[in-house]
C-alpha cells in the first residue's frame, strides 16, 4: 500500500498551501513544483484505478496542487481539516486588499484604462508605479490608441513573430505627443512654387527625399523635399496630369489627355507612352503594382468606368527614351518616303476593338511631335542599316506605343480612386457610389462595399481597414473581414482627399478645410482652412502637404 | 442532464450541470481528461460562497447567452457591461477580488473580463488620492518621488482629456 508515503508527506507543514501563487517566491514554487511532480509521478505509477491515474495526470499538469485530494482518498481527512480552515482565512486576508491580486491580473485591469488613468495609477504607490512600467501595458495602450481597431489582430500577429525589444512606453509617448501637436498651432509652413495651374496630384516619397507633383499646367515637377527646390519638370502631356506614382526610378502618369506615360527619373525625360488611348476618357487614378509584379505593372482607373492593368516592364527595359525613339522613327518615315518603300504600315489596330462609339480618333502614328521638332536626313544611312532600323521601328511602333491592357475591370461610372496591395488584391472606388474589391490573381470581383449615398472621391486601405471619402460628405471606415462599414465620420462638404496613418486620419473637403480624426475614438479637429480649394493631400512623418487651386503645394510640418 | 460534483476549498460539494461547469475551461479540460467520474472535483482555491457566485454567473449566462458583437470585439470598452453582470458585480471589494481570482483560476474569460472591468471602472477618471481612498492603499511615496513621476509624465497631463 502507498499509505506510508503519505505519512511523510503530511508532516510537511505547507503541503496544502503551495498552490498560492502570491505566497511563495518563484524559486520556492519551482522547488516545490519539482518535488510535487516527482511525488505525483511515483504516486501515479502505483495507482491501480485507471481513472485515478488520468486524474493524477491532469493534476500534475494543472497549476494547482491537488495533493489534498489524494490524501483525502487515502484517509488523511483529519490532518486536512484545520489546515483548510486556516487557508480559507488566508485567502480572505490575501484578497481583501487590491494590492494582493497577482500582478498579471492588476495589469489586465489597468489594461482597460487609458493613459490618463495610468498616469494617476503611477502616483498611487510604489508597487503600482512598478506595474505601470510594464512594457506590455504600453504596447496594449499603443495598439488600442494608435492602431485601427480592425487592424489590432494583425498588429498582434505581426508582433508575435518579432523579438519584442521595442520600448513601448517611449513609442507611446512619442506617438501621443506627436498627435497632440496636430491640435496645436505650432507648425512650420513652406511652399512649393512653380506650377501654373491647380496641383491635382502629389506624392511625398520620403525614402528618397523627393516630392512629385502633377498639375493642370500639363507638367510634372520633381522637387527636393529638403530645400523645396524644383529639380526638373517633365512635359509631354497635352492636358492636366491627374495622377502619378513612382517606383524603381520610373514615374507613371495618367492625364486627362487619356494617355498613360512612363518617365525615366534618371534621364529626366519621357521613357514612353504606354498607350495614347489608355482609356476612352480621363485617366483619373493609377498605381504601380508592387510585390511580385515589382512595379512592372500599372493599374489605371478612368472616367470611362474601367480599371485597366498595363504591363510596362518592356518599356522600362528599353534603353531608348521616347525622344530617341521619336528621332529614330522620324528617320524611318523619312527613309520610307525617300526610298518609296511601300510597307503600308498602319497604326496598330489591336486597340481598335475599344467601344468606339464617340469616334474619338485613335492614336495616330504621328508621335507627339511636341517632343521633338528636329528634322532628320536619312541619306547617311546604308541600305542594311535602313532595313534593320525599319524592322526595329516597326516592332516598337506596334508593341510599345499602344499596348493593350492585360486586363480590365468594370465599374458603372467614373473610377476615381484605387489602391492595390502586394498580394494581388485591388480596391477601387467610383462615382457609382461603391467600392469594389478585386482579386488580381484570379482576375475576378471579390466584393462590393456599399453604403455611401454619393460618388466616392478617395480611398485608402491598410490591413483590414479601408477609409473612403465621398461627395455625401462622409468618411466611412470599412472592416474588410466583414466587408461592412464600422464607423462613419461626418465632414462638412464633399471629401476630396484623405490619408491615414495608424489611427490618425487627415481629410480635405470642399469647404477648404483639412481635418484630423482619430479613427479609434470620436476625436477630431480642424487643422487648417485654406484660401483656395484643396485638390490633393499627403501625410507622412508628421508632414502634411496639400496641392491646391492656387497652383501651390503647401507643406506643414508639425515638429 | 448529466451533472458533476465540485468541491470547494471548505469542502462543500456542489452538484451542477455538466454544461454549466464546463464554462470554466479548467473544469472542462479536467473532465475531458478524466472522463466520467463520480468523484467530486476538488477546487482548493475557491471557497464555497465564491463558488456559489461563480456558478450563479455561469448558470445565468448559459441560459442567457450574449451574442458576440462583431464590431465590438476589437475594442476594449468599459461601458459595455450588460446590466445583469453589472448587478452581479455589485459586491464588496473582497468578494470582487475573490471572484477575479476564481475566474482566473477556473479560466472563465467572460467573468474575468467583467470583474476586471468593474475594478477598472472604479479607477477610471479618479485622482491618485481618490484611488488610494477607494482601495485603502497607503501612499508610500516621498514628495520628491512624487514630483519626479509628475515631471517624467508631464506629456500626458491636461491635453487630450
Amino acid at each position: 500500500m502507498f499509505v506510508g508515503q503519505y505519512q511523510f508527506r503530511s508532516n510537511s507543514n505547507n503541503f496544502t498551501f503551495d498552490s498560492f501563487p502570491y505566497e511563495n517566491s518563484f524559486e520556492e514554487m519551482e522547488e516545490e513544483r519539482r518535488e510535487q511532480e516527482e511525488e505525483e509521478a511515483r504516486l501515479a505509477a502505483q495507482l491501480e484505478n485507471s481513472k485515478m491515474r488520468r486524474l493524477a495526470r491532469f493534476l500534475s499538469r494543472s497549476k494547482t496542487n491537488f495533493k489534498a485530494k489524494f490524501s483525502n482518498s487515502s484517509g488523511y481527512l483529519l490532518d486536512r481539516m484545520p489546515i483548510t480552515a486556516q487557508r480559507r482565512e488566508k485567502v480572505r486576508q490575501a484578497t481583501t486588499n487590491i494590492l494582493a491580486l497577482p500582478d498579471e491580473i492588476l495589469v489586465t485591469i489597468i489594461g482597460f484604462l487609458d493613459h490618463s488613468d495610468i498616469y494617476s495609477i503611477m502616483l498611487v504607490c510604489h508597487s503600482w508605479h512598478r506595474l505601470t512600467c510594464e512594457d506590455f501595458l504600453w504596447r496594449l495602450l499603443y495598439q488600442n490608441y494608435f492602431i485601427c481597431k480592425p487592424n489590432i489582430e494583425l498588429f498582434e500577429a505581426n508582433q508575435k513573430g518579432k523579438k519584442d525589444d521595442q520600448e513601448w512606453h517611449q513609442l507611446f509617448t512619442r506617438a501621443y505627443v506627436t498627435e497632440q501637436r496636430w491640435s496645436s498651432d505650432i507648425c512650420t509652413a513652406s511652399v512649393l512654387r512653380g506650377h501654373s495651374g491647380t496641383v491635382w496630384t502629389l506624392i511625398n516619397d520620403t525614402d528618397n527625399g523627393m516630392i512629385y507633383t502633377g498639375s493642370y499646367d500639363k507638367s510634372v515637377k520633381v522637387w527636393n523635399a529638403k530645400n523645396r527646390k524644383c529639380l526638373y519638370t517633365l512635359k509631354g502631356h497635352s492636358y492636366t496630369v491627374q495622377c502619378l506614382d513612382v517606383c524603381n526610378g520610373f514615374l507613371a502618369t495618367g492625364s486627362l489627355d487619356n494617355t498613360l506615360r512612363l518617365w525615366n527619373c534618371e534621364k529626366q525625360t519621357c521613357q514612353g507612352i504606354v498607350s495614347t488611348r489608355a482609356h476612352n476618357f480621363d485617366v483619373f487614378c493609377l498605381q504601380y503594382l508592387r510585390g511580385n509584379a515589382n512595379g512592372r505593372t500599372v493599374i489605371t482607373g478612368s472616367s470611362d468606368a474601367t480599371v485597366k492593368l498595363w504591363s510596362v516592364g518592356e518599356l522600362m527595359d528599353d534603353s531608348e527614351t521616347l525622344d530617341e525613339r521619336v528621332y529614330q522613327s522620324q528617320l524611318y518615315y523619312e527613309g520610307r518616303r525617300n526610298n518609296i518603300v511601300n510597307y503600308n504600315i498602319q497604326p496598330d489596330d489591336s486597340f481598335g476593338s475599344y467601344e468606339e462609339e464617340n469616334n474619338i480618333h485613335p492614336a495616330t502614328a504621328e508621335y507627339s511631335l511636341d517632343d521633338s521638332n528636329s528634322s532628320v536626313s536619312p541619306s547617311s544611312l546604308s541600305d542594311s542599316q535602313q532595313h534593320n532600323l525599319e524592322k526595329r521601328q516597326q516592332q516598337r511602333h506596334r508593341n510599345i506605343e499602344n499596348q493593350t491592357p492585360i486586363h480590365q475591370f468594370k465599374h458603372e461610372s467614373c473610377v476615381t480612386c484605387l489602391q492595390a496591395d502586394t498580394n494581388g488584391k485591388l480596391i477601387s472606388g467610383g462615382s457609382d457610389k461603391v467600392v469594389r474589391l478585386w482579386d488580381l490573381n484570379k482576375m475576378e470581383s471579390i466584393g462590393v462595399l456599399a453604403g455611401h449615398h454619393e460618388g466616392i472621391r478617395c480611398l485608402q486601405w491598410e490591413g483590414n481597414v479601408v477609409a473612403t471619402g465621398s461627395n455625401d460628405c462622409n468618411i466611412k471606415l470599412w472592416d474588410l473581414r466583414t466587408n461592412s462599414c464600422y464607423r462613419t465620420l461626418k465632414s462638412n462638404g464633399s471629401v476630396r482627399s484623405l490619408c491615414f496613418n495608424g489611427s490618425s486620419l487627415i481629410s480635405a473637403s470642399n469647404d477648404q478645410t483639412i481635418r484630423w480624426w482619430n479613427m479609434n475614438n470620436d476625436k477630431s479637429e480642424d487643422l487648417y482652412t485654406s484660401q483656395s480649394s484643396i485638390s490633393c493631400l499627403s501625410f507622412a512623418d508628421n508632414t502634411l502637404m496639400y496641392g491646391s487651386s492656387d497652383h501651390l503645394v503647401q507643406i506643414l510640418q508639425f515638429v | 442532464m448529466s451533472t458533476i460534483k465540485l468541491e470547494s476549498a471548505d469542502e462543500k460539494v456542489f452538484e451542477v450541470e455538466r454544461d454549466i461547469a464546463c464554462m470554466a475551461v479548467t473544469i472542462k479540460n479536467m473532465l475531458e481528461d478524466i472522463g466520467e467520474t463520480d468523484t467530486a472535483i476538488p477546487l482548493p482555491n475557491v471557497t464555497s460562497n465564491i463558488l456559489e457566485k461563480v456558478l450563479e454567473y455561469c448558470k445565468h449566462h448559459k441560459e442567457h447567452p450574449t451574442p458576440q458583437q462583431d464590431e465590438k470585439k476589437d475594442e476594449k470598452r468599459l461601458d459595455d457591461i450588460p446590466p445583469w453582470d453589472r448587478e452581479f458585480c455589485k459586491v464588496d471589494q473582497p468578494t470582487l477580488f475573490e471572484l477575479i481570482l476564481a475566474a482566473n483560476y477556473l479560466d472563465i474569460k467572460p467573468l474575468l473580463d467583467v470583474t476586471c472591468k468593474t475594478v477598472a471602472n472604479m479607477i477610471r477618471g479618479k485622482t491618485p488620492e481618490e484611488i488610494r481612498k477607494i482601495f485603502n492603499i497607503k501612499n508610500d511615496f516621498t514628495p520628491e518621488e512624487e514630483e519626479q513621476i509628475r515631471k517624467e509624465n508631464e506629456w500626458c497631463e491636461d491635453k487630450g482629456n
